[in-house]
């Protein structure tokens, strides 16, 4: 078989690389698996075959099991994911440091801001359903500061990650004072919250999340290629013919409007964002849209694995997802740190 | 002559600011003591201080909760204002700061390790692990971002230390969420502040932390010659391994020992050497000890302000320094932003 294939129709052609796709199938095969896995497991444990007939069967008992509990769980972590781990292959693109995420440029502690002061202030007049919304509003605005207060002439990778750090404990802070200042039990609704977690997660919200999605999509369409360009020295870049800032801006905000609709379902989950597109440049190296793929398919695994462990490991209780995605993440940072310092 | 004029202008203005911080040092540390939901007058408190009665109840008001709180704020201060300054030349960058290196976090993850683990959390053991923590957070920090030395930039630092408070920060949320009683007893750590703390828990650490800063006197000259460049200190004959790992140890004591009296109290170690260093000489032997007189002052402000600003409530000293220190953070990047590209 050829290494590359081109793609014509008429005035739009496409080179493509055959290699990678292959592993991006593989990759989406563990993807159905670890879907099959988080359906079958939990506290009534449903072999294979009566997976198959609970599924063919919506209305019976384990049906509505898998169909109304388990599934749109498992998706809304999957969608969560996927979402958390592009937004953060977009920023590890354009701030070219294999260290940038949502967490470290202030869009998850955007978000948690703006949800925890739903929760102490707004919570108990309207109640949870306008949450979402504050949360990935939270987020834009966080993003928005730090990109204004980055932008000197222009805004560099370097300027745009010290800024999210300030942000972000200048908001952690704001977030710890409303967590000490509100009652306990709100407290500890908004930390569990602050954890990330997926738990009771239902068709409505799944449906809200993959629309938001889908369009962000969309939108990132047009936009790959000059992602991929990102990486180049702007000089390089400006003399292609990129308009650098331009490109920068919009790929940031697309990153945090990626990031802020999964933390808006999935609270601030960690470490997917960084973790997910090393995953995937370990298994496709080369930039393109197979990498995208891959690094999709890594974020929505990781999650719905965590989730699982989180929800069955621990019966009778049942763990936000964040925890295990953290206790996964976290040695997987320091070994990068580590190894990107050799 | 001029020059002579000069020389003696210049030595004159050398003591005004340690001399102007000495006089409001002295000026805030009594109206910490006066202010509160109750204000005192001088004559109380100095009755309160020198003369006391045991029955009366603003003498003990005076000398169990304000005391106390006073001098803790003013030794956290200094000694965060100092371990601070010490990082900024150890690494020479000036945006490095132990809270925002992680040391902070990784105190707090393992003091709400022991309050989730053992129970109860008795005040030796808390202190303890702060110290730990800090320790820790301090050596995972300078191993992962030191390595190829001073060189490798500001973020490389910036972002391990991001990366590191993010870490353990997750690790305390997954333990408190687990176990949820845990949560209320160290919302103070996480939060940051002086309030609440008697002498008899503090005393060790305060201790501690001044012996930590007299520990500094004898190093501030080859701070000096760090300053110029690593392999300048090495060519003047200063034992760069030696210096570096006082310098850790004495940042160590001096975070930790932060920590485990006040909690989670952010910026403090960023804003204070740039004040210091603005207000006197590059030179160490001049600014450090500037470092501790500002840290002090600042966060006794703070704390005031923190007690009178929504009474009768309170608001966490480690927020208010927060909030003041962060647009400080900020502006500070700006200014470099330029020169780093």
């Amino acid at each position: 078989m050829a290494e590359i294939r081109a793609l014509r129709l008429g005035r739009f052609s496409r080179a493509i690389v055959w290699r990678p796709w292959w592993r991006v199938l593989m990759a989406w095969v563990v993807v159905g698996v670890a879907l099959a896995g988080c359906l079958s497991l939990g506290k009534i444990p449903l072999t294979p075959r009566e997976l198959l007939a609970a599924l063919s069967a919506p209305l019976s008992d384990t049906g509505l099991i898998v169909w109304q509990l388990r599934l749109p769980r498992t998706l809304l972590a999957a969608l969560v994911g996927g979402a958390l781990a592009l937004s953060g292959w977009l920023l590890q693109q354009v701030m070219r440091n294999p260290l940038a995420s949502p967490d470290t440029l202030g869009v998850t502690s955007g978000a948690s801001a703006a949800a925890v002061a739903y929760f102490s202030l707004l919570a108990a007049d309207l109640g949870h359903a306008w949450l979402p919304l504050a949360a990935a509003g939270g987020a834009l605005m966080a993003v928005g500061i730090v990109y204004w207060l980055a932008w000197q002439q222009g805004v560099t990778p370097l300027r745009l990650v010290l800024m999210g750090i300030g942000l972000s404990a200048l908001l952690t802070a704001a977030t710890t004072f409303l967590l000490v200042s509100s009652p306990f039990s709100t407290t500890l609704s908004a930390y569990v919250w602050l954890t990330g977690s997926v738990y009771g997660g239902n068709w409505s919200e799944v449906e809200r999340l993959s629309i938001g999605l889908a369009l962000a999509l969309v939108a990132m369409a047009p936009l790959v290629r000059y992602a991929l360009l990102a990486a180049v020295d702007d000089a390089l870049a400006v003399g292609i013919g990129v308009r650098v800032q331009r490109m920068r801006g919009a790929l940031t905000l697309l990153a945090a409007v990626l990031a802020g609709l999964a933390v808006a379902w999935g609270g601030a989950i960690a470490f997917v964002g960084l973790m997910a597109p090393h995953l995937a440049r370990r298994l496709v190296p080369v930039p393109g849209a197979a990498q995208i793929v891959m690094t999709i398919a890594a974020g929505a695994t990781v999650v719905m694995l965590a989730d699982l462990v989180g929800r069955t490991l621990f019966l009778p209780l049942d763990l936000p997802a964040g925890i295990f995605v953290a206790a996964i993440g976290a040695p997987f940072f320091l070994m990068l740190l580590i190894r990107q310092v050799r | 002559m001029s020059g002579d004029v000069g020389l003696e202008s210049t030595r004159a203005r050398f003591w005004v600011a340690p001399g102007l911080l000495v006089l409001s040092l002295v000026l805030v540390m009594s109206v910490s003591l006066m202010a509160g939901p109750q204000w005192f007058g001088f004559g109380k408190l100095w009755h309160a201080l020198w003369s006391p009665s045991p029955t009366n109840v603003d003498d003990l008001l005076i000398r169990t909760t304000r005391l106390p709180r006073t001098l803790l704020a003013a030794v956290v201060g200094a000694s965060l204002g100092v371990a601070g300054g010490i990082m900024q030349t150890l690494t020479r960058n000036p945006l490095a700061a132990p809270g925002l290196l992680g040391v902070n976090a990784g105190a707090l993850f393992v003091v709400v390790a022991l309050a989730t683990m053992g129970g109860g959390l008795s005040a030796a053991v808390a202190n303890l692990g702060a110290f730990v923590g800090a320790a820790l957070a301090v050596a995972l920090v300078w191993s992962l971002a030191m390595r190829r030395g001073p060189t490798a930039g500001p973020l490389r630092l910036l972002l391990a230390g991001a990366a590191l408070t993010a870490l353990f920060h997750a690790f305390s949320q997954a333990l408190l969420v687990v176990d949820q009683q845990g949560l209320d007893s160290v919302l103070f750590w996480l939060a940051g502040s002086v309030a609440g703390r008697p002498l008899t828990d503090t005393w060790p650490m305060l201790i501690l932390a001044l012996v930590a800063l007299l520990a500094c006197v004898p190093w501030l000259r080859q701070w000096n010659v760090l300053a110029a460049g690593e392999a300048v200190a090495v060519g003047a004959g200063v034992s760069v391994r030696r210096l570096q790992l006082a310098s850790i140890t004495l940042i160590v004591l001096l975070a930790g020992a932060s920590v485990s009296m006040a909690g989670n109290i952010a910026f403090v170690g960023l804003i204070v050497p740039h004040m210091a260093r603005r207000l006197s000489t590059p030179d160490h032997r001049h600014w450090l000890p500037l470092a501790a007189l500002i840290g002090a002052v600042l966060l006794l402000c703070a704390d005031i302000a923190a007690r009178t600003l929504i009474p009768p409530g309170e608001v966490p000293l480690g927020v208010m320094t927060a909030l003041v220190g962060a647009p400080f953070f900020m502006l500070l990047v700006r200014r470099q932003g330029v020169r780093h590209g």
